[in-house]
C-alpha cells in the first residue's frame, strides 16, 4: 500500500457512501428513526378490478413472528423481527437492517371481502389479497315501484 | 489493516437518483474464521442476483422485478425495484476460492472465508 494521507472518515471500516447520502433524503428517514419503537416495513399497494394486494418486505421474518389481522375495517400487519444469530453483537461491523417489532395499519375500502383474505409468505415477502365484493355490503337494489 | 469497505456507486451528487440502482441494507459481521455480510433483497430471484469478486473488490448486484398483473394500478409504491447494487471493498487476507452465497427469506448470506494472514517461519 503507498503512502497517502490520513483521512479520519475514509479509513473507518464500513464507512459507507450510499446510506450517508441516502440519510438525508426525504422520506427515508421516517422510517429510520433511531430509537423508535415499531419499524414499518415497505409496503406496495395495488389493485385491479377483483382485489387489492399488498405485499410488505419482511426478510428473515418468521411465519410464527408474523400476525395478519382485520378488525373494524382496519388491516394490521405486525410482528418481530428476530435478532436470532448465534454470534456476538460486538463482532459486527455494520448494522443496517432493522430489527424488533414492526407494525403498518391500513383503513380497507368498504368492498372488501374480509372473509376471504388471503395472507402467503415467500421469498422475505408478505403478500396480502383481498378480493373485492361484486357489490359493496351496503348496496341494495330499491325496485322502483 | 483490516477493513471492508463498501464502495459507493456514484459518489459525490447524484442527479438522477430514480434511474440509478438501490442498495439493500447489509449487516457486516466477523469471527475468527470469516467474514460475513447478511444482505436483505426480499422477492428476489436467486438467478437475477450476481456475486462477483474483482480486483478485491466484490459486487453484489441484481434487479427486482415488479411484475404484476396488466391492469393494475398502484396505490402505494415504496418497495424499490430494479436494478440494485452494493459492492464491498475486501481485505486482503481472504481466500476468494472459498467465498460462499446463499439464499434464506429473502437474505443473500455471503461467506468470505479469512487466510491466515502471516506464517512462522521455522528455524532450522
Amino acid at each position: 500500500m503507498s503512502l497517502m494521507r490520513y483521512n479520519p472518515r475514509a479509513m473507518t471500516p464500513w464507512f459507507d457512501f450510499d446510506r450517508f447520502f441516502e440519510d438525508f433524503e426525504p422520506g427515508v428517514g421516517l422510517t429510520r428513526k433511531a430509537g423508535e419503537k415499531a419499524w414499518a416495513p415497505a409496503v406496495d399497494i395495488f389493485e385491479d378490478e377483483k382485489e387489492i394486494v399488498i405485499k410488505a418486505d419482511l426478510p428473515e421474518v418468521k411465519e410464527e413472528d408474523l400476525d395478519v389481522r382485520v378488525e373494524d375495517g382496519q388491516l394490521t400487519l405486525k410482528g418481530e423481527r428476530k435478532f436470532e444469530h448465534e454470534e456476538k453483537k460486538d463482532n459486527y461491523h455494520r448494522v443496517e437492517r432493522r430489527y424488533g417489532s414492526f407494525q403498518r395499519t391500513f383503513g380497507l375500502p368498504e368492498n372488501v371481502d374480509a372473509d376471504h383474505i388471503v395472507a402467503k409468505y415467500d421469498k422475505g415477502v408478505l403478500k396480502v389479497t383481498l378480493p373485492k365484493l361484486e357489490k359493496p355490503k351496503n348496496a341494495r337494489t330499491i325496485p322502483v315501484k | 489493516m483490516r477493513m471492508i469497505h463498501t464502495t459507493s456507486p456514484a459518489c459525490g451528487p447524484r442527479p438522477h437518483r430514480a434511474a440509478s440502482a438501490w442498495a439493500p441494507p447489509v449487516d457486516v459481521l466477523e469471527t475468527e474464521q470469516l467474514y460475513l455480510l447478511r444482505i436483505d433483497v426480499p422477492g428476489v430471484d436467486e438467478k437475477a442476483v450476481s456475486v462477483e469478486l474483482e480486483q478485491g473488490v466484490l459486487r453484489v448486484k441484481g434487479e427486482r422485478k415488479q411484475a404484476e398483473a396488466e391492469g393494475a394500478s398502484y396505490k402505494l409504491r415504496e418497495r424499490r425495484a430494479g436494478a440494485f447494487r452494493r459492492n464491498f471493498r475486501l481485505p486482503d487476507a481472504i481466500d476468494a476460492e472459498g467465498i460462499e452465497a446463499k439464499f434464506d427469506r429473502g437474505v443473500l448470506e455471503i461467506r468470505i472465508p479469512k487466510v491466515e494472514r502471516s506464517r512462522k517461519i521455522p528455524i532450522q
